[in-house]
């Protein structure tokens, strides 16, 4: 425990100041200044150097070994599968199968007339929608 | 060498082991947290992609500069946790406990402002599922906005409970004399729990506060 004697916790302190410039740059960028398309990486971006400084220094994952460092980035890549997969899937789908495409899709080109309800439409569905 | 009051285990083989696994446990532990929590995310990106406009409106109905508070606030607790496994792998049992009771503080301050923003949202009728009474925004899109609000918000804020009770069990437990330089397993991995809690909330802050 010698060594433990000696180390200094500024280091932390340092870490959490540059957290909290993150912090605060997050919602600057995020309601004052409009960065458009660009929005969603930046603010991604930021949460993620975010986590690898909490992650590194706070959980001491740099001073890690083996098994107790691989866990934390390999649920990180499950993660990243699950939601990539997933975003794959629902953005190449046709129009008509995602819920905001059923209604219209399903209306047939007719006069209003004569026409009649689509299957299942006068049921109220879970979550409004 | 092990008898009743002493936290070794002799089925470790050493000290050292014992440490070891308790980390890897709960490490392995975090990671099925993270799995928990991404499916909220994955749930959360999907609609968002179908519903990009309703979610930028939705999001002007919640409270982004006190959800920066709340941010600082937890980043801030987590330098104070980091403090209190600094301070105990020195010995210093009072200086952790000092440390652990200002992040209790912290983890309260903003379960305190979570719990008026969700009063607010009650009083609007910006409220889950079937329960969504917001007349300026589509139903649509907007229903499914706060049912992922209150959900990922909602399981995070049960986390900042079970995270609080441990840290309170850290106190208690450095207060009794429990941990020193050489015995402080619970006072490291209970620290991990906070600091993932943490995690969590970094990525919910942009995703639900900051959508343009």
């Amino acid at each position: 425990m010698t060594e433990e004697k000696k180390k200094s916790a500024w280091g932390y302190v340092v870490v959490w100041g540059v957290l909290a410039v993150l912090t605060v740059a997050t919602w600057v960028l995020g309601t004052k200044i409009k960065l458009g398309v660009f929005s969603l990486p930046v603010a991604l971006g930021i949460a993620v150097v975010k986590t690898v400084l909490v992650a590194m220094f706070f959980m001491h994952l740099v001073e890690q070994r083996g098994a107790r460092r691989v866990v934390l980035p390999v649920s990180a890549v499950f993660l990243c599968l699950l939601l990539g997969v997933t975003l794959l899937e629902a953005m190449t789908r046709i129009r008509m199968a995602r819920p905001d495409g059923i209604e219209e899709e399903l209306e047939p080109k007719r006069p209003a007339s004569t026409r009649t309800a689509p299957p299942g439409s006068g049921a109220k569905r879970l979550m409004g929608n | 060498m092990s008898t009743e009051s002493s936290p070794w285990e002799e089925h470790f083989g050493s000290r050292e082991n014992q440490s070891v696994a308790a980390q890897l446990g709960m490490w392995i532990f975090l990671g099925s947290e993270v799995l928990l929590f991404t499916n909220l995310f994955v749930g959360y990106a999907v609609y968002r992609y179908y519903y990009p406009e309703v979610f930028v409106e939705a999001s002007k109905h919640l409270k982004a500069e006190w959800a920066m508070v709340q941010t600082l606030l937890l980043v801030t607790s987590s330098l104070f946790v980091v403090l209190a496994v600094h301070y105990i792998r020195q010995g210093r049992q009072l200086l952790t406990v000092l440390v652990l009771v200002l992040a209790i503080g912290m983890g309260l301050g903003f379960l305190g402002i979570k719990g008026w923003e969700y009063w607010e949202h009650w009083k609007e009728g910006a409220l889950p599922g079937e329960y969504y009474r917001l007349e300026e925004l589509p139903e649509r899109g907007g229903s499914l906005f706060f049912t992922l609000y209150f959900l990922l918000t909602g399981l995070h804020a049960i986390h900042m409970l079970v995270a609080l009770g441990l840290l309170g069990w850290l106190v208690w437990g450095a207060l009794s004399g429990k941990y020193t330089a050489e015995y402080h397993i619970p006072v490291e991995v209970g620290g991990l729990y906070w600091h993932l809690v943490d995690i969590f909330w970094l990525f919910i802050f942009p995703l639900l506060y900051l959508v343009e």
